[in-house]
């Protein structure tokens, strides 16, 4: 029954916790671009995740080990710098679009620009993390995320034709500008897949003492907790195919997202649309806060954990405290939250063989998986989307930059 | 073999780069185009919305100033390109 209930709550985290601004963001922006046509970067995002999450959980079940402990004693301090520098620089724009993203809802309710809330809601953000414990931090925030689930009720009010939708679950080439929509591509594939999802999993699988009797848990989770989340990111590419492509508004800011609920669901729709992004994005920018200080204080072995108190993991505090303040900093400068969200996006994309790689040499690994290591299913899933997404974004960054 | 190979990559990437750079006139102007239609039908649909009772009045503005200020941007960036 508690293994059921684990799975339950798993499912609501996948859930809740799976859409952010960058996975809401990229949907509306290529749905509004493309029509359904990228619906298969979503499909492999969320496949490639799936995949990692499970890995993740895998490893801290059977090992004991989180993935930056493990990746420092496997590789080396001098090795573990590279992934431990990309993944907390692409995890800290991250962290500033979500800060962004709250911002942003707040904006859109009041009236008041974005940037005059980033202060108050990186203040909060930070209280949270200070004062609560990690059970009300991961599961409180992806209760109320369950708000997202508005737009498959969007998406349903809207008649989105599902043959067109299936039509697109395998990759097409481009009918007009090609760079933007390979962009536009690994940004989806680099919001589905980062890093801090599986990293901050695979952390709390440790705070929450599993073993390897949750393995099946683990699995439940990682397969239907993300395969929902890629439902509701699809629902939000479809809802803006249906509303954007349509009538043939391109978007280039936040504040003409909100119409995308507005239209199939009248004023609740622009209420819950609200809710969602901030509740949504402050969520992210909970876990994303705690996972960089994760990474940090696990890869150089300090004493980390949320359910401890702030003075006796004083540096482990002290990182999530900087990675806030400058996110909230970042935002409060006024730039411009859509661009960070989507090019973080892409960065993502484009550091994930840093990331991904090692994790795959270790879940290869018999000393620390045991009889438990990756089928080649696996490996060669997880392996061909993160080089693809890599090699193009190697391309389509440079040649979305020059060409806009 | 290997630097050959990566010089040859490098090549192929500027080559590309510059490709995308040289976008024609007809091109940028036709971009711009767009993107001020897309403002329009965007204040169109949310002046729709509010007059439908969808959206409140306070959001309704935002999106009409964003508007004003994109196309004039868009208008800026035209001149700029015709000249």
């Amino acid at each position: 029954m508690s293994k059921l209930l684990e799975i339950a709550l798993g499912l609501v985290t996948g859930i809740g916790g799976f859409l952010e601004a960058g996975s809401l963001a990229t949907a509306v922006q290529a749905g509004a671009a493309f029509g359904f046509q990228l619906v298969w970067a979503i499909v492999l995002g969320t496949i490639c995740i799936a995949f990692l999450v499970e890995m993740g959980g895998r490893l801290a079940a059977v090992s004991k080990h989180t993935l930056p402990d493990a990746m420092r004693e496997r590789f080396g301090i001098r090795f573990f710098t590279i992934p431990l520098v990309a993944v907390t620089l692409v995890s800290f724009l991250v962290l500033a679009s979500e800060i962004g993203g709250v911002s942003l809802a707040l904006q859109l309710a009041t009236g008041i620009r974005f940037q005059w809330w980033a202060p108050a809601v990186a203040l909060a953000v930070w209280l949270l993390l200070w004062a609560h414990n990690f059970g009300l931090v991961e599961k409180g925030a992806s209760l109320l995320g369950l708000v997202t689930v508005v737009f498959v009720v969007a998406a349903f009010k809207l008649h989105v034709p599902l043959p067109e939708l299936k039509a697109n679950l395998f990759p097409s080439l481009p009918q007009h500008d090609a760079a933007q929509y390979w962009f536009m591509a690994v940004s989806i594939i680099g919001a589905s897949v980062s890093p801090y999802l599986f990293y901050f999993y695979s952390a709390g699988a440790i705070e929450d003492h599993w073993d390897e009797s949750y393995l099946g848990v683990n699995r439940a989770i990682a397969g239907l907790g993300m395969g929902f989340g890629g439902g509701i990111a699809v629902a939000v590419l479809a809802c803006a195919a249906m509303v954007f492509h349509s009538r043939g508004i391109q978007i280039d800011r936040y504040e003409q997202i909100p119409l995308l609920l507005a239209e199939p669901l009248g004023r609740w729709g622009f209420i819950l649309f609200v809710a969602s992004l901030g509740i949504a994005c402050f969520g992210a920018a909970l876990e994303i806060a705690l996972q960089i200080a994760y990474l940090v204080a696990q890869g150089f072995g300090w004493k980390w954990g949320e359910n401890v108190r702030p003075r006796e993991a004083a540096r482990f505090s002290l990182v999530y405290t900087i990675a806030i303040l400058l996110g909230g900093l970042l935002i409060l400068t006024g730039i411009d939250p859509l661009r960070l969200t989507i090019f973080s996006m892409a960065l993502t994309a484009l550091s994930l063989p840093v990331t991904v790689v090692p994790l795959l040499v270790l879940m290869n690994d018999p000393l620390y998986l045991g009889d438990n290591r990756n089928h080649w299913i696996a490996n060669a899933a997880v392996l061909f989307v993160s080089l693809l997404a890599c090699i193009v974004a190697i391309v389509a960054i440079p040649l979305q930059i020059v060409g806009s | 073999m290997g630097s050959a190979r990566t010089k040859g990559l490098l090549i192929l990437l500027i080559a590309l780069i510059g490709l995308a750079g040289c976008s024609s006139t007809e091109q940028k102007i036709e971009r711009l185009n767009q993107a001020v239609q897309s403002w329009q039908t965007t204040a169109r649909l949310t002046e729709q919305l509010r007059e439908r009772g969808a959206v409140p009045q306070r959001y309704s503005r935002q999106v009409l100033d964003a508007a004003a200020r994109e196309m004039e941007t868009a208008r800026q960036r035209l001149q700029k390109t015709l000249r």
